[in-house]
């Protein structure tokens, strides 16, 4: 039986995430293909309906990229991202998605390398933790 | 048209981030740009630089164009610049140039790179087998490279070249190149070119420790750096990979780090009697930034002589630094390093409050090497035939910075005026284009002719039908392997998709055919093409589609070889042919759903108001009115001339601002296309870019005046702050700088009797309660009326106490001349401020000699204090009116300190000189030309055309609650109280989707990135990944069950 391979919807931000997947990418760092990556414009444009949608239809992760404060191109959008992934997290522990399956993470466009540790770090915590629990619900509803 | 007349090009020569921002200014106005570069990359110092404070990140990126962005084919300008005007060609000398303005013929040299970069696919097998070694330049020699590589690593794309000298011609790339990219004996290719300007933007060198005498002695360990390889330490593209910082010679975490400061500058000896101007900041980002990175333990200390934090915000980042960071500070000038047996470097420094000796060791020592100016002034005199001043440098015109004297079309920017930061070099590179500009306005020059093609009608109501194009790239199969048949196969499969094509070679004419063949015979409505590098291409494939009938909303163009790369580096076992297709499907959800994009036009009402009627507000006034804008110029005072043209009779550096304004009123007064209004303030404001309507009250007749115009600059000024310290107010030997000035030029002031003048600095400035920034001018004021004095009576002994000395750049040679003049520097720290006394009337200081430690007294005939600039109050007035904000300093708050200098957030309003920070005259005018450019960028033509992407509101579902109104951080939505509705400013919006996000009814939409879309990508990445490692998932389910 092979191993159980988590599957991260990532949303990345287009300009620096997003640059970091891509450069990462162009200097062949391998980072698992568990990362399903989603560009946004910016992570103050992720919807906490996204993040759920994703949960619901499957995914044991979802990893948000984003600029580090300060840096976004949009003036605060990372913020405002923050500030809704804190509430969405607590929203989600209480339908067994605890803070290990949903991460935000600041990746500036030449940390190829912190893309790289970061996607391979979570994927190693969702083997640990196995399957979401919310992954059966997304294959009945399907 | 009768005769067509040639496109305006320009020259611009230097691609470091000044060249860039000037050709980016003259490209978004419409001309022609060709922006060459001696080595093979772009992006001059700033590309091997990631971290830029205040922010401690980078921000490139804001530099790029705002409204029309899609036109722009942008996204991270570390990687590479993308313009439709723009020509860029790296690694290529200027050898000869010939005419004169006008109609310049510059001789190129394109250096032979030896790889093809349009036939080369990029997957670097070459440097695989590359048996060379070399030192790798862009980490200053910190690690090692092939005679095959890649000039910045994070360039896209590669744009692989062959090291000539080091190249040994062995051939092994000869024989792995799968595409025949390479031809070892490529020569080097001339070519001319005809422009109708020229600007230079050659840039600066750094100091080399290598290279120079007094540094070498320094150099005694690899552990010794530069501040430039410190930076290639930090990246994440550099040494260590982004990973904790640690020595070059043994590979040891580095816990003590000690920076010195002024290496190479500030060297009389050496004749570099200049300051560097930028090593302080440098060097403190870079102790806070190995403190983030290696953590509290890491020690920090930087030995400085004066810490010159004169610019914006510099002050306050130099105090986070120390309180926050726990950067050390001290002021000693090491003279040198020791290389201990154990690898340590020792230092001796003598601690500057204590008098004592101290030996500490270090376990990296950092040179922060000065900026050398000029030195390729040289250059560029030979090849113009232009003389040079004394200085070895071309001149400009008096008050310029960046017109070339006696040469008109020929300007300079950037680090070629002297000694700049980020911002000053983006603020010359706005300018330098405005002063092109104007002087190819002036030739009758064409700018570029747009083919206009109309959009066909979009069908998005339609059940879409998606056709996709595969570019299989005959000269880069860059996805070898890919298989094609099972890519189309698998997602022909996917519904929605009518037909997937292949085409040979999409960016060639054959593939172009090929396309429009497809296009014209398909039934499809919706187009996904996958080709490398789609920013190239975008705006050429879509206006493909438009002549076949095509709206251009309905063609997306994805990156296939970077997906397939994706995959190959991901997996080994050559499933990735499947994993292409999942993404590629995602594509195809998203244009699936995609609804039509429209590119709104704003009409633009062509004039400006410029508020603020000192030399900077008239300047910028000027500058349009020359090219005929209509300016209204508002000031509230009842004449012209700000605080500078009605005080200042000159400046330390040789400029009359009196006589500059009085020159420049005329000149105002007599403008046809300038309306004054004195004793007038703005009110009210309402509008946005094109269309403003201000409120204006004059004071004189009570009366409102409303004006319509297209744009504002803000050059509100200052003033000299006021003071009650020290006992001003209370004697007559108390005098402001301003006032000693004054009194100094009329001769009103007796100086004959006069023995000692103390003069204390940074009063009320740089200190918590006070003003927390420097004033900037203070010091230059001081050192200026000091050697006045001098020269007045030889005999009176000037003191100035000083805590550091802000002579910047060139300005450090009036320091020294100040200093041989006998006038008496002496420091004082800020928790041992001097004090004063009166005894008899007369002033008596007492301060602590900093060289004895003892308390000492100076009786004082006059006592001047430096009191800093004041910015007006009225700019938070201003500031509420017109939408923007102000600093907590008081002076308006720019859209960005570094790239975007002299914008707001909000499009068509700007600012100029002391309105955004105390600067002196020259940078004034710098940025006046530079605000008056950017207002001309809109001015110019009778609309603009906003982006397409903008965000949107369903009003059937929008409740009213406003609280998008509140998230959007341009201000670009707003409540219609009359039609009760939420309206949206397409200039302003820049697409990043909050309000989106926070719109609990998704009313609000980001047209492109909707909730439909971005659902179905979910969708289509999960969903499809199930069902191709169905048998995996499944296992994994039932374990878990």
């Amino acid at each position: 039986m092979s191993e159980f391979e988590p599957q991260i919807v990532a949303f990345f931000c287009n300009w620096c995430t997003f640059t970091a997947a891509d450069l990462a990418g162009t200097s062949r760092l391998s980072y698992p293909p568990n990362l399903k990556i989603i560009r946004v414009m910016c992570t103050g444009m992720v919807d906490p309906k996204f993040v759920i949608k994703a949960f619901l239809h499957g995914a044991d992760g979802v990893l948000i990229g984003g600029c580090w404060p300060g840096d976004c191109h949009y003036i605060n959008g990372n913020l405002k991202a923050r500030r809704r992934v804190a509430n969405l997290t607590e929203v989600l522990k209480q339908y067994g998605i605890g803070e290990d399956r949903f991460w935000l993470r600041w990746i500036a466009a030449s940390e190829g390398t912190m893309l790289q540790e970061v996607a391979k770090d979570m994927t190693e915590k969702l083997k640990q933790l196995g399957p979401s629990p919310l992954r059966n619900l997304g294959q009945i509803a399907v | 048209m009768a005769e067509k007349k040639p496109a305006g090009t320009v020259l611009v020569a230097g691609a470091g981030i000044s060249g860039i921002k000037a050709a980016i200014e003259l490209a978004e106005s419409g001309y022609k740009v060709i922006l060459t570069n001696d080595s093979p990359q772009i992006g001059g110092i700033l590309a091997k630089l990631d971290y830029q404070f205040p922010t401690d990140h980078c921000g490139m990126c804001r530099m790029l164009p705002l409204v029309g962005r899609e036109y722009a084919s942008q996204y991270c300008m570390r990687k590479s610049l993308f313009h439709e005007n723009i020509e860029i060609m790296p690694f290529t000398e200027i050898t000869a140039i010939q005419g004169d303005a006008g109609n310049y013929k510059v001789d190129l040299l394109k250096k032979a790179r030896c790889i093809d970069p349009a036939v080369c696919n990029e997957m670097g097998k070459c440097i695989d087998v590359c048996p060379v070694e070399v030192e790798d330049e862009f980490n200053l020699g910190l690690t090692k490279r092939k005679a095959v590589y890649q000039a910045v690593p994070h360039n896209t794309p590669k744009m692989l070249l062959i090291d000539k000298q080091a190249c040994t011609r062995c051939g092994e790339c000869l024989k792995v190149c799968p595409t025949n990219a390479i031809n070892l004996d490529a020569e080097d290719e001339p070519e001319t070119r005809e422009v109708h300007a020229i600007i230079l933007a050659s840039g600066v060198k750094l100091y080399n420790i290598q290279e120079f005498e007094d540094a070498k002695s320094y150099a005694v360990s690899p552990d010794v750096v530069t501040s430039l390889a410190f930076e290639r330490m930090l990246s994440g593209t550099g040494t260590y990979q982004g990973d904790v910082i640690r020595r070059p010679s043994d590979g040891r975490p580095a816990k003590n780090i000690a920076w010195i400061q002024c290496m190479g500058s500030r060297n009389r000896r050496q004749k570099r009697e200049y300051c560097s101007s930028i090593c302080c900041m440098f060097a403190l980002k870079e102790a806070v930034l190995a403190k983030e990175k290696g953590g509290p333990e890491v020690d920090t200390t930087i030995f400085y002589m004066d810490m010159r934090t004169f610019g914006k915000g510099f002050q306050q980042y130099r105090d986070k630094a120390v309180n926050e960071h726990g950067v050390n500070l001290i002021r000693c000038r090491v003279q040198g390093v020791m290389l201990k047996p154990d690898g340590n470097l020792q230092m001796r420094y003598i601690d500057p409050d204590t008098n004592e000796f101290f030996l500490k060791d270090y376990d990296l020592v950092v040179m922060s090497t000065g900026q050398i100016p000029f030195e390729t002034h040289k250059k560029w005199a030979d090849l113009l035939n232009a003389p040079l001043d004394e200085r070895g440098v071309l001149a400009t015109e008096k008050s310029s910075k960046v017109k070339v004297a006696d040469k008109p079309g020929l300007f300079l920017c950037g680090s070629l005026m002297g000694l700049t930061d980020i911002s000053e070099a983006m603020v010359s590179g706005i300018a330098a284009a405005g002063e092109a500009s104007k002087f190819l306005a002036t030739l009758g020059v064409d700018k570029m002719q747009e083919e206009e093609i109309p959009e066909p009608p979009a069908q998005s109501r339609e059940l879409p039908l998606v056709s996709v194009a595969l570019c299989q790239c005959g000269e880069k199969p860059g996805a070898e392997g890919l298989d094609y048949e099972l890519l189309s196969a698998e997602l022909k499969r996917h519904p929605g998709v009518d037909a997937v094509h292949t085409i040979t070679s999409i960016c060639k004419a054959e593939g172009e055919t090929e396309l429009a063949g497809l296009l014209g015979k398909t039934k499809c409505n919706r187009l996904l093409i996958g080709a490398c590098q789609p920013f190239m291409y975008r705006r050429k494939l879509k206006n493909e589609a438009r002549k076949a009938g095509f709206n251009s909303s309905m063609v997306e163009i994805f990156d296939l070889f970077g997906i397939a790369r994706r995959g190959m580096v991901e997996s080994a076992n050559g499933d990735w042919t499947l994993r292409a297709a999942r993404d590629v499907k995602s594509d195809i959800e998203k244009l699936k759903y995609k609804p039509e994009l429209k590119v709104s036009t704003l009409p633009i009402n062509q004039s400006a108001l410029v508020i603020g009627g000192g030399i900077g507000g008239m300047h910028a006034a000027l500058s349009l009115a020359d090219r005929g804008v209509p300016v209204h110029l508002v000031e509230k005072e009842a004449h012209l001339g700000g605080y500078l043209g009605n005080q200042l009779e000159h400046t330390v550096d040789g400029l009359a601002p009196m006589a500059m304004a009085t020159a420049m009123k005329l000149r105002v007064f007599e403008n046809k296309n300038i309306t004054v209004h004195l004793n007038s303030e703005v009110e009210k404001s309402v509008g946005t870019l094109g269309c403003f309507e201000t409120k204006l009250h004059s004071q004189e007749t009570a009366e409102n005046t409303y004006l319509r115009h297209g744009a504002v600059i803000l050059a509100t000024g200052g003033h000299e702050g006021a003071t009650s310290e020290y006992g001003y107010g209370t004697s007559d030997a108390v005098l402001t700088q301003g006032e000693l000035k004054k009194g100094l030029a009329s001769g009103d002031l007796d100086l004959s009797e006069v023995e000692n003048v103390v003069m204390i600095q940074c009063v009320g400035s740089r200190q918590p309660g006070g003003r927390p920034y420097c004033s900037r001018i203070c010091c230059l004021g001081a050192i200026d009326n000091a050697l006045k004095i001098k020269e007045k009576n030889h005999e009176a002994r000037v003191f100035i106490l000083y805590r550091d000395i802000m002579t910047y750049g060139f300005y450090e040679q009036y320091y020294s001349q100040a200093r041989s003049a006998g006038i008496i520097f002496m420091n004082y720290s800020l928790d041992d401020k001097p004090e004063v006394e009166f005894v008899d009337g007369q002033p008596v200081v007492i301060l602590t000699d900093p060289v004895l430690k003892e308390e000492m007294e100076l009786n004082a005939d006059l006592l001047v204090l430096s009191t800093g600039v004041d910015p007006e109050e009225s700019n938070k007035r201003l500031a509420a009116a017109f939408g923007v904000s102000v600093a907590e300093d008081g002076f308006f708050a720019e859209a960005d300190s570094k790239w975007r200098p002299i914008e707001f957030q909000k499009v068509g309003l700007y600012l100029a000189g002391t309105a955004h920070s105390p600067m002196p005259l020259r940078s004034v005018i710098l940025q006046a030309e530079a605000a008056a450019q950017k207002a001309y960028t809109y001015l110019s033509g009778r609309e603009v055309h906003t982006a397409a992407v903008t965000s949107t509101v369903k009003d059937a579902l929008c409740i009213r609650c406003q609280r998008c109104v509140n998230i959007c951080p341009y201000g670009a939505r707003s409540y219609n109280e009359a039609d009760k509705r939420i309206d949206i400013d397409a200039a302003e919006c820049q697409a990043c989707g909050m309000c989106a996000a926070e719109c609990q009814n998704n009313a609000a939409e980001v047209r492109g990135w909707s909730d439909k879309q971005l659902m179905a990508v979910i969708d289509a990445k999960i969903m499809d990944s199930t069902l191709s490692s169905l048998g995996d998932g499944k296992s994994g389910l039932r374990q878990n069950v």
